[in-house]
């Protein structure tokens, strides 16, 4: 009785395990006729963009910066929005890009990315000041898991690593508190960043019903459902409220 | 027969995720947390236990996958074995005990059961980097290694003398992965390195860094050699702990007048190590200053204290933090009988004079008598004067006061006789004040009697006796042949 107990626990478990590790798992198929999700993201009302003040290295930093977060186009189109299908689980293979983050004039270009599982982090120093670029998982409100933290003391100094860990990911300098920038690491090509316009367009994606997160570092989140059919596009337009 | 079968089948296949987690909860491994870990860690890994309040660092909150000390590269999970050295050595200088009284086999069923709390971070073991053999200790390897001590950088957040003062070591982002504040670490106070304070140590935690902290890995930005001679520069900051219970105070033709006068750097001195106050609310459970270093000379007339004491971040009171602030205790009645004062604050019946320092006012003492903690009241008398000064990390504060002073009741400092004294000091940093600080227990200090003229009279005196003594005795035998 006691083994057919442990048996059939054993299947559970497997099965459990196996749903588990499938939500995961992006599958990479040949997508005929798919369709794609195109739209601009808006808001009805921004805030001033911040100044950051800058307290180290303001010889050569400078005393402030603009943030950058709130890059509003004509229109209301909001720029470095992250635009994620999240729960896709088979589709095309994604891109053999790297992402780069550069310590550039004590700030990170880009501010937002996008990065591929598998692909490379390439962090870099173009400063001729210590940097160090520390990549975390972020958790909740103020609490996060580092996946990198690497110094780069020198100019022009290169430092490549894998990217093992998908999510959201804030990256921070713990030299120049003012630093940030944001990766979103994902297992699948469907993600986009808004461009200047707001605009943002995700192509090849298998027809079928899929929940898209809108991201933005001031704004917030959002997700929102769409259904994309077969060689279509489906539009996807999303307004942050005013802040 | 098969109805029977087939109701057990279905009891089973009911009961099963019931009968997972009851299996779950059997498991050695969680037994074990259960009974001797969660009662800090959490019973589900989270930390959210009795002691978070009362601890810094705080428990290990293990849900959240970070690992602060791995001998695995950045990016990497720390290996059993890393988990397995903090559970048997425990964590010097946090609450974390070294954990002794359980079998290898139970300390690996442990480890199993607290990486179930973060398993995705577990899904690839990480590899140890290889620590070869320490290069051995030369004075041109500690100078490279101090060059590169500000090439790198380490400086900036470290301090010039490694003790954890940097400006940029205090940015409102000084925060670990679970949003606590944390600062650099003083390299002079190698009990207080929780990553181990061997040049080993150190060279794997500039390698890999402290995971979940600014303390960031430079295995990548600098090559082995650069990073053993960094670690061989920095292990030559520590400074050893000389303990005792009495310290010897030599007399002085005059004594310094100020605070970083090299004179001061070759007087013997003690040090007093600290406990936060715990007898009396509001408690000190978690205090910063570790250490304080006490030395003193005297003259004719007069003697003085010196009191040395480390801090990260001084706090003038300027900045809405208290000031700091530093005590030395003296009982008011000076025996040498066995019974002291209650050694904070006094009581009633032996009361205590506090020579209170306070670095919002740091030209001036105030002298003031306890009673007990609740019991204190400030003298009209001045007898005491005070110099302090702060410099690239270290507080020093001279006492002075004359051997006997005028007034009723004080206390005389004799040559040869032994005075007791405590410290209590605050970091305004950590929000000590009031009687929330760092406490000492009591010490002696003595004021070594002068060596009498005849010491050195009359042992050459004698000497030369016998010697011209011998000369004669044989000359005159030889003259006798």
């Amino acid at each position: 009785m006691k083994k057919l107990v442990a048996l059939m626990c054993m299947v559970m478990f497997l099965c459990v395990s196996a749903a588990a590790f499938a939500a995961d798992k992006y599958e990479v198929v040949d997508v005929k006729d798919g369709g794609s999700i195109k739209g601009i993201v808006k808001t009805s009302g921004a805030p001033a963009d911040p100044v950051l003040d800058i307290n180290k290295d303001t010889e050569y930093c400078g005393k402030s910066h603009p943030a950058g977060m709130y890059v509003i186009g004509a229109g209301g189109g909001v720029k470095n929005v992250i635009v994620a299908v999240e729960d896709i689980t088979k589709g095309k293979a994604a891109p053999k890009t790297d992402t780069v983050i550069d310590n550039h004039k004590c700030a990170f270009e880009p501010l937002v990315s996008i990065a591929y599982m598998g692909q490379k982090y390439i962090m870099k120093n173009s400063d001729p000041i210590f940097h160090n670029t520390s990549i975390g998982l972020i958790l909740a409100p103020g609490k996060k898991r580092t996946v990198y933290n690497l110094a780069l003391p020198n100019k022009d100094q290169t430092i490549e690593k894998p990217v093992k860990v998908a999510g959201l990911e804030s990256v921070s300098c713990d030299a120049h508190s003012w630093m940030r920038a944001f990766v979103y690491a994902t297992p699948n090509p469907y993600a986009a960043i808004t461009d200047d316009k707001g605009a943002f367009e995700i192509k090849d994606i298998p027809a079928g019903k899929y929940k898209v997160k809108f991201w933005h570092e001031g704004f917030g989140e959002a997700v929102v459902d769409v259904e994309v059919k077969a060689g279509a596009a489906a539009t996807l337009d999303h307004t942050f409220a005013k802040k | 027969m098969k109805k029977i079968l087939l109701t057990i089948l279905l009891t089973v296949v009911l009961c099963s995720a019931w009968y997972l987690s009851a299996s779950a909860e059997d498991s050695q491994g969680k037994k074990l947390y259960n009974g001797w870990c969660a009662q800090c860690h959490g019973y589900d890994g989270d930390a959210k236990s009795y002691t978070d309040k009362f601890s810094v660092p705080k428990p290990r909150d293990f849900t959240m996958g970070t690992y602060k000390f791995r001998s695995t590269p950045s990016g990497d999970p720390p290996t059993d074995a890393d988990i397995t050295k903090i559970v048997r050595n425990g964590n010097p200088g946090t609450s974390m005990p070294p954990w002794t009284r359980f079998t290898d086999d139970e300390v690996k069923a442990i480890v199993a059961h607290v990486k179930t709390f973060a398993p995705d971070i577990f899904k690839d073991a990480g590899k140890p980097i290889t620590i070869g053999t320490p290069p051995k200790a030369s004075a041109a390897l500690i100078a490279k290694g101090k060059e590169l001590f500000n090439k790198a950088k380490c400086v900036e957040c470290h301090g010039k003398a490694g003790r954890g003062n940097g400006e940029k070591g205090w940015q409102e982002n000084f925060k670990n992965d679970w949003g606590d504040p944390i600062t650099p670490a003083n390299y002079t106070h190698p009990w207080e390195l929780r990553n181990g304070s061997t040049v080993e140590d150190i060279y794997r935690t500039i390698s890999v860094g402290l995971g979940g902290t600014p303390m960031t890995s430079y295995m990548d930005s600098l090559k082995d050699e650069d990073r053993w001679a960094l670690a061989v520069f920095i292990k030559s900051l520590q400074e050893q702990r000389k303990l005792g219970v009495a310290i010897k105070i030599k007399k002085t033709v005059a004594i310094p007048a100020k605070v970083d006068d090299p004179a001061w750097d070759s007087v013997e001195y003690m040090d007093l190590p600290m406990g936060g106050q715990l007898m009396f609310e509001p408690r000190d459970f978690t205090p910063l200053i570790t250490n304080v270093r006490v030395r003193g000379l005297y003259s004719d007339k007069e003697f003085a204290i010196m009191v040395e004491w480390s801090d990260k971040k001084p706090n003038n009171g300027a900045d809405g933090k208290p000031a700091d602030t530093v005590w030395i205790q003296f009982p008011q009645k000076v025996t040498e009988e066995a019974e002291k004062p209650y050694f904070f604050m006094g009581d009633k019946k032996h009361p205590v004079y506090l020579w209170n320092w306070k670095a919002s006012d740091a030209g001036k003492v105030t002298e003031q008598l306890a009673k007990g903690y609740d019991n204190v009241a400030d003298l009209p008398k001045q007898d005491v004067t005070v110099i302090a000064g702060y410099n690239d990390g270290l507080y020093r504060v001279v006492y002075k006061r004359a051997l006997k002073t005028g007034t009723k009741d004080d206390f005389e400092v004799l040559p040869g006789k032994f005075v007791p004294f405590s410290i209590v000091a605050f970091d305004g940093q950590n929000g000590e004040s009031g009687i929330k600080g760092a406490v000492s227990s009591w010490y002696y200090l003595m004021l070594e009697p002068a060596t009498p003229l005849r010491v050195y009279v009359f042992p050459p005196l004698v000497a030369l006796c016998v010697f011209v003594g011998g000369l004669s005795l044989s000359r005159s035998l030889r003259s006798k042949k």
